[in-house]
């Protein structure tokens, strides 16, 4: 998604810029794209002075604009973030402070009045604390808007096209200043080609830290970790909720916690957990999984029917760190969307 | 940074820093790439025009 919407907007540059967009899969968006929630973040969750705050408060804006100009199907949910206990409450009413004061995200808190009449399947035994502006949105649908707003303004799809090596063109005092030449190898014929490129964007989702390791010294090789979130769909009519919930993450946990989220025909579906795996390619629901998803979706929604819980999809987040490095205290891993240091003419996103 | 809120990682809350029970640790696994994707283009696209010493793409 991001690479898509980044390509589109070199594309549309006032010097009308050829634009090539690089996929080794057969259409784009089928890694994390198109294996998630979808749905659209408030920036409730990324602290002051963040890329991610940043970014996202000023995104969710321009998404919500972008679909309803474009007619792509979307909706302003609103979301519940419940509590079931005093400790889940003091961490919402500090999320409330930091959103009032610090980021400027709405947030409201729900009297229980208005959330037993409101959600009366929904647990919330301290409170409810209510993100209006949080959405969702068809994936699917977006794509095709950028893809075709890409290709309008000259730019180009490559699908198949997996880059198999990058070499920056100039003198080693400054690599990259004289464009960068790629190795593309056809994924269908296994024929490899050359391109060279102005400048580059590393917007590889899963594969960000091999395009990146492509071009950088050893010393400055990196790596990326895989969070697989696995989703139930859900398909008893009762319980029926008419928003997203979410529970106040639990100390120590690595996600938002298993999340009941809609789709835009209003179906329920649960999830993603958070099951850290070497292998980004495995995307087979992990069905040992059920139960903890269960119980974590009973804490908010004690009246679902475990016959109407059926196995949906996974997907892999890539992630710059492990939750277990930042219990440490290791440090934020916010965007990383630079100009890489030592080079010209590449950007980097991982 | 304000008094009472560390970010220490990426996004859901939920536990106090070891070393400091004044601070908000924030963890988790989000990610806002989806909602972000648009101005993290324009971001990249703004990177690129500083790059080039104003020069328009």
């Amino acid at each position: 998604m991001v690479g898509l919407a980044t390509a589109r907007a070199l594309a549309q540059g006032r010097s009308n810029p050829a634009t090539l967009l690089l996929e080794r899969h057969g259409s784009v968006g089928t890694e994390t794209s198109s294996r998630n929630s979808e749905v659209i973040h408030a920036g409730l969750y990324y602290g002051p002075g963040t890329l991610k705050t940043r970014l996202c408060i000023s995104g969710k804006e321009k998404l919500y604009d972008f679909c309803a100009a474009h007619g792509v199907s979307h909706a302003k949910t609103g979301k519940w973030i419940v509590a079931q206990d005093e400790a889940e409450r003091e961490a919402l009413e500090r999320l409330h402070t930091v959103c009032r004061d610090e980021i400027g995200v709405p947030t409201r808190w729900v009297g229980a009045k208005e959330a037993r009449n409101e959600e009366p399947s929904v647990r919330a035994a301290a409170g409810v604390l209510e993100s209006p502006t949080t959405g969702i949105v068809d994936s699917h649908g977006l794509m095709v808007a950028l893809q075709g707003e890409l290709e309008e303004a000259g730019g180009v799809v490559a699908v198949n096209s997996t880059v198999t090596a990058i070499e920056p063109i100039g003198g080693a005092s400054r690599p990259g200043s004289g464009g960068w030449r790629l190795t593309v190898r056809d994924s269908i014929t296994g024929q490899s080609s050359t391109i060279e490129a102005e400048t580059i964007v590393n917007s590889a989702g899963l594969n960000a830290a091999e395009v990146h390791n492509m071009i950088v010294p050893a010393e400055r090789q990196t790596r990326l970790y895989y969070a697989k979130g696995n989703y139930l769909s859900y398909s008893a009519s009762s319980p029926k909720v008419k928003r997203l919930v979410y529970p106040v993450a639990l100390p120590g946990a690595g996600g938002l916690g298993t999340h009941l989220t809609l789709d835009l025909a209003g179906r329920i579906r649960f999830g993603p957990d958070v099951e850290w795996v070497d292998d980004p390619s495995n995307l087979t629901v992990n069905t040992e999984r059920f139960s903890d998803m269960l119980a974590a979706v009973r804490r908010y929604l004690p009246g679902i029917e475990e016959s109407a819980l059926n196995e949906d999809y996974a997907g892999i987040r890539p992630k710059l760190g492990k939750a277990g490095a930042v219990n440490a205290g290791k440090g934020f891993f916010d965007f990383h969307i630079k100009i890489e240091d030592g080079y010209e003419g590449w950007v980097n996103r991982k | 940074m304000k008094a009472g809120l560390t970010v220490s990682n990426s996004h859901a809350l939920g536990a106090r820093e070891s070393t400091n029970s004044s601070c908000y640790v924030v963890l988790g696994i989000e990610s806002p790439g989806l909602t972000s994707s648009i101005a993290i283009a324009e971001y990249v696209r703004d990177l690129f025009y500083r790059s080039r010493g104003g020069q328009e793409i």
